[in-house]
């Protein structure tokens, strides 16, 4: 009995001992945050403005939120967008970086440069390493939607409204619900990967606002071709000497892929310097003098069709530049508009519109009916025709026409360009 | 109250002891592979359940059941007795002490394989009295290598097993002692195994013992002992889960892969050989001076080689399959998820997921190149080998003598000792294979790439610009010397009620390193000896048992103890240069245990509780750090270890033949301080951190199960059969800390509540495990002959997912902890060890 309460008090000796010295690691000495140090992407924009110029940051504030945009596909490279429940802001590092979209993360701001690049709020000179700390991952942001209106109309209040400090969506991510890419740019795809340039696609809403998305050359999908649909995009919102544009963070979020809605549906802006291309028709009617390409003056050196009866004298002519049939009959609006010149004197340019011409043969043979446009008051300046309502045409085989008339004494010289319907 | 009042008692009574220490993990990180070695169990893990060494315990009793299932049945998880390295423990052959001079370490591949010889070696786990030495706080274990220490008679075994070797036959015959006066034994084994356990390792080892002993008269005995283990193994590695999981294979060896024969034939070819042989001559002179005194006196020496191939590569990529930039993680880590795709696919074929022999003889092949000296003179034409295979020797010249003195009268013994040993190692690179080139040039070519001045990148100046073959010595070639004095004395006290023992020892060690290669980087201070380093060191212990009836006793135990540092950490590069550690300062040992025995005929019991510190240690290690960016050798001084726990052995015979057994170690083996340490640029010698503080304290000793407990039945038959089973179960594993993640420059651009701060300095804790082991054996008398079977089986449910340790790499990113992920090592799954031995 005696052992064995001996053997039973050592046991519990023993084992009191043991776990009675439950020890903690140690920690190397490690600083907490305080909220005093957390500052905010608005208090950093409020701050360089207040400044007004580069801000060398020397102080231990860091700022948390989450990258919403990274240089995966190459789109974007030593940078990325990171927004907070505050607002956005493009970050600049020194080098590429390994961050991934929906990344949270802290920008330890201690070495970091804040700073507006035309009008872009940066912070600048980030280290990878030493800067920021990744806190966790797949946080992916919900983009707000808006209208390329509302973007481009808070934007404009921005840069006349002096109340305005700033310009609320800069950076931000941002989904149009509707949208299409102009039917000029579909075979196109979004930059050029051979010569690694930029483009700007042009892109437009149902509601007739246009803007444009602008890819590297350099990223993965600089050579896809553009959604030919319509449906949503998800990007992010950038500005470039005072012109608002967009980034697309990858192709698969420019899902157009529905039924496109109104539109444009024909652009003839004459820069492949052919005048037929697209389906579109010289008629001669009377003399030699024909529609043509055009590319002097002053007119952004962008090739235009030209017309004059005049060499070395005036000689009678009638030419006509007909457009390729459109079919208006499943549009519930449709409109016109061209920018348009003329010098000298002579008959004016007449805008007519048929629907039962065949497409070949003396267009005087079919019904044209005039058009009313803004036309240019001469000396060669361009204006725009304005948007001409063809509201009353919602049919199959619709075709405009510029009517040109010289006479052996007088003739103008008449310019046109960037010919549009949308419907 | 009970917690303060056991704290409180084991205070008092260990206000003098001292501690132990816990050494080094078995990580070694070398300069060209950064990949540690880890050291299995299971290689020589022949024991049948209990005899794994005839534990001659207190007291000349039995068997103790703590040690023996320590040793078998919780050695598969590599749990360590008190969380002790092999350098606690004195290896002793007839008494000559036996432990390594550089390291410290017991050196068991010396005589692997003569289980015949070593199987009934005296060993004690834990501190006590030792006749022959002052030996280590981890205990002694002597192996009785003379000629009548052999069983008289003849006895050949078969073994089959499928673990680090298939097959091994032994014949062992000794002639006891003859009327002539000379006794004679030989033991003779071979192991062999195509392919072990793991994929791509094989096993070619003999082994020979030869002992002759003369009684010359009745005061003087002479023996002579001759044993050597030549040996040959392909070895297997340990690496990340990413690649077991990868590979669906937890044991995935990333050492071989293979090579297409001319013959178009494809074999499994490992790049990493050891090949050892080092045979031990040991003779000895016993004179029974008297009836209570006798004086034996040994002279040893051993010679031969150690060898361990690698891939070397010159200006081409890593042939290594498991770098991690060949792993889909890398990849994925930087948003490049074709490629992470591209290593995913090349990871399901098993051949592309091994070496690629064929691609390093092709990329031989098609490198003819034409090697110049600086002033634009031709040296060789020909293939320059991108890859070899380099064999890295560390071959051993070592010899001594030893002395013990003994009075033994009836109630005292008196021991005295006097040890001299010497060890020369001999390190040094040759060529094995140059894989189809003509010739390698031996450049360092990590001085090449950072240093303009071409000397820089000269192994050898006494001999620069040089194209080497195969055999030839390359890259670096020095000597470690070290030469050890050691006295001891002990005294054993017995009376009616309490046996008493005292024992002291008086150690010189020196040691330095010996260049034979002026290395271009250091010139001034690599060809030659380095200063000599001297220590003087001091050791004392003592211990009592108070015997409360014949039945059961209460010991106890203490020592302290200071240690000279060993050469192998006190060389911060021994490879290019004659530098030690500064301020290198001895180790203090403090250590005691308390022990409650009961030997009963029925029940045996062993409950102890031990303390052990160790003191100010020096831990130093080469990798590539990150943050700075180069290949870096890294020291830290004043590592402290502190290990406690309780060991339970229980014991006892249930009915009739049925017995059962019951043994628990819970231990708390930890890092003690806060070390300082200091990071030398291995290429330039350049001091880029001084005394950088290293949070470690109380972090876990890692690469070993703090704890563990076994259950156990055996039944004994009448007719000489036994079986038993036991569960073994195993807790508290941790990943041995990289001391580099617990400093404040590590953590320096983390806030508190950043993830990677705690993902960095956190020490990760493995899963418990669990295991169950089966053995069996009957034994027949057929006329003169008598035949046993025995049978064990480990891992009966064939857990292969049981992580039993691993360490954190040394390298790492603390922005991305999981870029260099820990290398983790699994216990076998189930293996067994058939045996059939024949005794005539």
């Amino acid at each position: 009995m005696r052992k064995r309460i001996n053997a039973i008090l050592l046991g519990v000796f023993a084992i009191s001992a043991v776990t009675a010295c439950k020890k903690e690691p140690d920690s190397p000495p490690i600083n907490s945050i305080t909220d005093s140090e957390i500052i905010t992407i608005d208090s950093l924009k409020a701050w360089q403005r207040s400044v007004n110029d580069a801000i060398l940051i020397t102080d231990t504030i860091s700022v948390y939120g989450i990258v919403t945009m990274d240089e995966g596909n190459g789109n974007i490279y030593k940078n990325i967008y990171f927004q907070d429940h505050t607002g956005a802001i493009n970050v600049r590092f020194t080098s590429g970086t390994d961050l991934v979209q929906g990344d949270s993360i802290r920008i330890a701001l201690n070495g970091v440069t804040l700073n507006n690049f035309n009008g872009v709020y940066q912070l600048d000179n980030v280290e990878e390493e030493t800067n920021v700390v990744v806190q966790s991952s797949g946080n992916d942001l919900e983009p707000l939607t808006l209208t390329i209106d509302q973007v481009q109309t808070a934007y404009t209040a921005f840069l006349t409204d002096d109340e305005i400090v700033e310009f609320k969506y800069q950076s931000m991510l941002m989904r149009f619900a509707d949208v299409q890419f102009k039917t000029s740019e579909l075979l196109n795809t979004y930059a050029d990967p051979v010569n690694q340039s930029s483009e700007n696609r042009l892109f437009e809403d149902f509601d007739g606002y246009t803007s444009f998305i602008r890819t590297s050359g350099f990223a993965a999908f600089a050579g896809d071709s553009l959604p030919k649909g319509a449906g949503s995009m998800v990007c992010i919102i950038s500005e470039y000497n005072e012109e608002i544009q967009y980034i697309l963070r990858s192709p698969e979020e420019a899902d157009m892929h529905g039924p496109r809605g109104p539109g444009e549906l024909l652009v003839k802006d004459f820069n492949d310097e052919d005048i037929n291309s697209g389906g579109w028709l010289v008629q001669q009617v009377i003399g030699t003098d024909a529609w043509e390409i055009g590319d002097l003056g002053s007119w952004e050196d962008r090739p235009y069709a030209v017309i004059s009866n005049y060499d070395d004298g005036n000689s009678a002519c009638e030419s006509w530049l007909i457009s390729p049939s459109l079919d208006l009959s499943g549009s519930t609006d449709a409109s016109l508009s061209f920018d348009n010149a003329y010098n000298y004197s002579g008959d004016p340019l007449e805008l007519l519109i048929s629907i039962d011409y065949a497409g070949t043969g003396d267009p005087n043979a079919a019904t044209w009916v005039p058009l009313t446009a803004t036309w240019s008051t001469g000396g060669f300046a361009f204006v725009n025709s304005g948007s001409i309502d063809l509201a009353a045409y919602l049919t199959s085989n619709v075709r405009i026409a510029f009517k040109y008339v010289g006479t052996e004494s007088s003739g103008r010289t008449w310019e046109i360009d960037n010919i549009i319907i949308n419907g | 109250m009970i917690k303060k009042i056991g704290i409180l008692i084991s205070l008092s009574l260990f206000a003098i002891n001292g501690i132990s220490q816990s050494t080094e993990t078995e990580q070694e990180d070398t300069l060209l592979t950064n990949t540690p070695v880890f050291i299995t169990n299971l290689e020589d893990g022949e024991n049948s359940s209990g005899s794994s060494g005839n534990i001659s315990g207190l007291l000349q009793s039995s068997r103790d059941v703590f040690a023996a299932t320590a040793g078998f049945n919780f050695s598969a998880a590599r749990f360590k007795i008190r969380g002790y390295q092999s350098d606690k423990t004195m290896i002793l052959l007839n008494g000559i002490p036996m432990n390594d001079l550089e390291t410290g370490r017991g050196t068991w591949y010396r005589w692997g394989g003569l289980n015949d010889v070593t199987r009934y070696s005296e060993t004690k786990n834990w501190l006590s009295d030792n006749p022959y030495h002052f030996g280590g706080i981890g205990g002694y274990s002597n192996i009785n290598s003379k000629a009548t220490g052999i069983r008289k008679g003849s006895r050949v075994s078969y073994a089959s097993t499928n673990r680090a070797y298939s097959h091994r036959l032994m014949y062992t015959h000794g002639t006891g002692m003859q009327k002539n006066g000379w006794a004679f034994a030989a033991s003779l084994s071979a192991r062999y195994a195509n392919e072990g356990y793991v994929d791509g390792t094989f096993y070619e080892a003999f082994s020979y013992f030869l002992a002759a002993e003369k009684n010359i008269n009745k005061s003087h005995n002479l023996n002579l002992t001759i044993l050597g283990s030549p040996s040959r193994r392909g070895k297997g590695s340990i690496s990340t889960l990413e690649t077991y999981e990868l590979s669906g294979n937890n044991f995935y060896n990333s050492y071989w892969g293979y090579q297409t024969q001319p013959d178009g034939t494809r074999i499994k070819r490992n790049s990493r050989v050891a090949d050892s042989h080092m045979p031990i001559i040991a003779f000895s002179h016993e004179w029974k001076i008297n009836d209570i005194s006798s004086l034996k006196t040994s002279l040893h020496s051993s010679f031969g080689k150690y060898g361990q191939t690698a891939l070397n590569w010159y200006d081409a990529k890593d042939p290594r399959p498991d770098y991690y930039k060949y792993l889909p993680s890398y990849y994925e880590g930087i948003n490049d998820p074709t490629n992470a795709q591209r290593m995913l696919n090349n990871w399901q074929n098993e051949s592309a997921r091994q070496v690629q022999w064929d691609d390093l003889y092709f990329a031989n092949s098609k490198n003819l190149y034409t090697h110049k000296d600086a002033n634009g003179n031709i040296l060789r034409e020909g293939l320059r080998s991108k890859y070899i295979v380099e064999n890295r020797w560390n071959n051993i010249v070592s010899g001594g003598l030893s002395s013990l003195y003994t009075v033994e009268k009836e109630n005292m013994t008196m021991n005295a000792g006097l040890f001299i040993q010497a060890q020369r190692n001999h390190y040094y690179n040759t060529v094995e294979d140059l894989l189809g080139g003509d010739y390698w040039v031996d450049v360092n070519q990590f001085a090449e790439q950072d240093f303009i001045d071409p000397n820089a990148a000269q192994s050898d100046l006494q001999n620069p610009n040089r194209t080497v073959g195969v055999g030839d010595t390359y890259g670096n070639n020095y000597y470690i010397m070290n030469v050890n004095a050691t006295a001891f004395w002990q005294i054993n006290y017995r009376t009616k009620r309490v046996d008493y023992y005292g024992a002291l020892e008086l150690t010189d060690e020196q040691f330095y390193r010996e260049g034979l290669f002026q290395t271009g980087l250091f010139p001034d201070n690599s060809l030659g000896k380095s200063e000599t380093k001297n220590f003087v060191n001091y050791a004392i212990k003592g211990g009592a048992t108070y015997k409360i009836s014949g039945r059961q006793y209460i010991t106890a135990n203490a020592a302290y103890l200071t240690e000279a540092p060993t050469s192998r950490s006190a060389f911060i590069s021994p490879r290019t240069r004659n530098v030690t550690v500064d301020d290198l300062k001895n180790e203090t040992i403090y250590t005691g245990d308390i022990n409650y025995i009961l030997r009963y005929p029925n029940l045996k019991m062993r409950l102890t509780y031990y303390y052990s510190e160790r003191k100010d240690a020096v831990w130093s290690r080469s990798f590539y750090h990150d943050e700075y960016n180069s290949f870096v050798n890294y020291v830290m001084q004043d590592v402290d270890y502190f290990h406690q726990g309780i060991e339970l052995g229980v014991d006892g015979k249930i009915h009739g033949g049925l017995s059962g057994n019951l043994v628990v170690a819970m231990g708390q083996h930890l890092y003690n301080s806060r070390p300082t340490a200091s990071i030398y640029v291995d290429n330039s010698a350049e001091l880029i951190a001084e005394d950088k503080t290293v949070y470690l304290q109380n972090y876990k000793i890692g690469g070993m199960p703090q704890s563990a407990a076994s259950v156990g039945l055996k039944y004994s038959g009448k007719k000489y059969w036994f079986a038993g089973v036991n569960f073994n179960y195993f807790a508290d594993i941790y990943l041995d800390p990289n001391p580099d993640r617990r400093t404040a420059e590590a953590v320096a651009n983390f806030v508190e509540s950043d993830p990677q701060f705690t993902q960095t300095i956190e020490q990760t804790k493995l899963d418990n495990g669990y295991s169950m082991s089966l053995f069996a054996g009957k034994s027949f008398k057929i006329s003169n002959y008598f035949l046993n079977i025995n049978v064990n089986i480990n891992n009966l449910t064939n857990n292969t997912q049981f992580v039993t340790g691993g360490f954190e790499q040394l390298r790492f990113d603390s922005q991305k902890i999981d870029k260099f992920p820990p290398r983790l090592g699994y216990m076998y799954g189930l293996n067994y060890f058939l045996m059939a031995t024949l005794r005539f």
